[in-house]
């Protein structure tokens, strides 16, 4: 009986030794990992990076296959999310502009974010003329012999038009911006600029792919003066942009969200 | 303790810790997560290079490049890119990933012979 006893402990004791010798002293090789076994941090510089050789290359397959690589569900709004964190926190708008094109091409919702319009009241803002269209800034190697497809397809933007949302379900003023390709096809990752009297702020389009790839907005304050623009062309810019009143039910009123269009030449 | 009695317990032992290794090695190994770059296996290294590389010929900025190649783990990056570029060369990879990777080295001054066809 006594040796029974001692047989099991010794058994326990070998146990242990076996367990912490492959766990603890000598584990499971420590290399050749995998992209899903990284840390969230790196996680995210390994799909900043997808981000940025896919706005070079334009290759969307090998991108979706870096990404599976992640072992994780990247969806476009995920990545979206990611950009808007890259936004937030200042970095530089290729990374920005780079994963809303990832975000884009990963799918979203709808084009059209905005809900049935009412009747346009009459605009007391003028629109600036547009001097001169430039050419937005596109990725381009300048010692390789090809050019890489960018995401955004090439082209000016210009000034489409901008009407007032009437809609009593929005919960607070906006400036919606969209951008549109020359087909109309939405266009994700353009940089917005606003600004107003003391102050100035921007934003990208694409950034909340269930309201659209060429969708971005602005929440505004009551008594501010907004100028808006692309930061590809900021001369051409649509001043005046304050919060207007629209009618609502039993003579009560409500403030109207703007919606801004700029589309590619 | 007898002598038949130690080797019970030798045995006990011995069987104790060979279940143990075999438990952690094969049944439930150690699961590593929150892993480093530099742990990541050469072929994706590999293809984190040509990422790197294929950025740095859009915005040419070497610091930035540098600095990715020294989070995945190199001391020295010109060396890295060299090597996965030839390795890609000699994997007959599309000409244009060598033509971007081969821009990287020549930055970094680490061209070789088999990367003469593929200098712009």
């Amino acid at each position: 009986m006594k040796l029974a006893i001692w047989s099991v402990l010794s058994l326990l004791v070998g146990l242990g030794l076996g367990l912490g010798y492959a766990w603890g002293i000598n584990p499971a090789a420590y290399k050749d990992t995998s992209p899903a076994s990284l840390s969230a941090e790196h996680k995210a510089a390994y799909v900043r990076l997808v981000a940025g050789a896919l706005a070079v290359d334009g290759n969307v397959e090998r991108a979706k296959a870096r990404l599976a690589r992640l072992g994780e569900a990247n969806s476009g709004a995920r990545i979206a999310a990611l950009a808007q964190q890259a936004a937030a926190s200042g970095e530089s708008a290729q990374t920005v502009r780079a994963l809303a094109g990832l975000a884009s091409v990963l799918g979203a919702g709808p084009m059209t974010p905005t809900p049935a319009a009412s009747p346009t009241t009459t605009p007391t803002v003028t629109q600036t003329p547009t001097p001169t269209l430039t050419p937005r800034p596109s990725v381009t190697p300048y010692l390789l012999p090809t050019h890489p497809p960018t995401l955004t397809p090439p082209g000016a933007f210009g000034f489409s038009g901008k009407r007032l949302i009437c809609d009593p379900n929005f919960k607070q003023p906006l400036i919606q911006v969209l951008t549109l390709s020359a087909t109309g096809e939405p266009v994700a990752g353009v940089e917005v600029l606003v600004s107003w009297a003391g102050g100035s702020d921007h934003f990208f389009t694409g950034l909340k792919p269930e309201l659209g790839l060429g969708y971005g907005d602005f929440a505004m304050k009551p008594e501010v003066d907004y100028t808006v623009a692309l930061a590809s062309n900021p001369s051409m810019a649509v001043v005046g942009l304050t919060i207007e009143t629209c009618p609502g039910s039993e003579g009560q009123t409500f403030a109207g969200t703007w919606q801004v269009v700029f589309s590619q030449q | 303790m007898s002598r038949l009695s130690a080797i019970v317990l030798l045995v006990c032992l011995v069987a104790g810790a060979a279940f143990g290794l075999y438990y952690g090695y094969a049944v439930s190994p150690v699961q590593y997560t929150n892993t480093d770059l530099a742990s990541l296996r050469q072929a994706d290294k590999d293809d984190y290079i040509l990422m790197t590389a294929s950025i740095f010929t859009a915005d040419n900025d070497l610091a930035a490049a540098r600095e990715r190649l020294t989070n995945l783990g190199f001391k020295n990056g010109g060396a890295a890119v060299a090597e996965t570029t030839e390795r890609y060369i000699k994997a007959d990879q599309p000409q244009a990933d060598l033509r971007r990777l081969v821009f990287l080295a020549i930055a970094l001054k680490t061209v070789t012979p088999a990367m003469q066809p593929y200098l712009p």
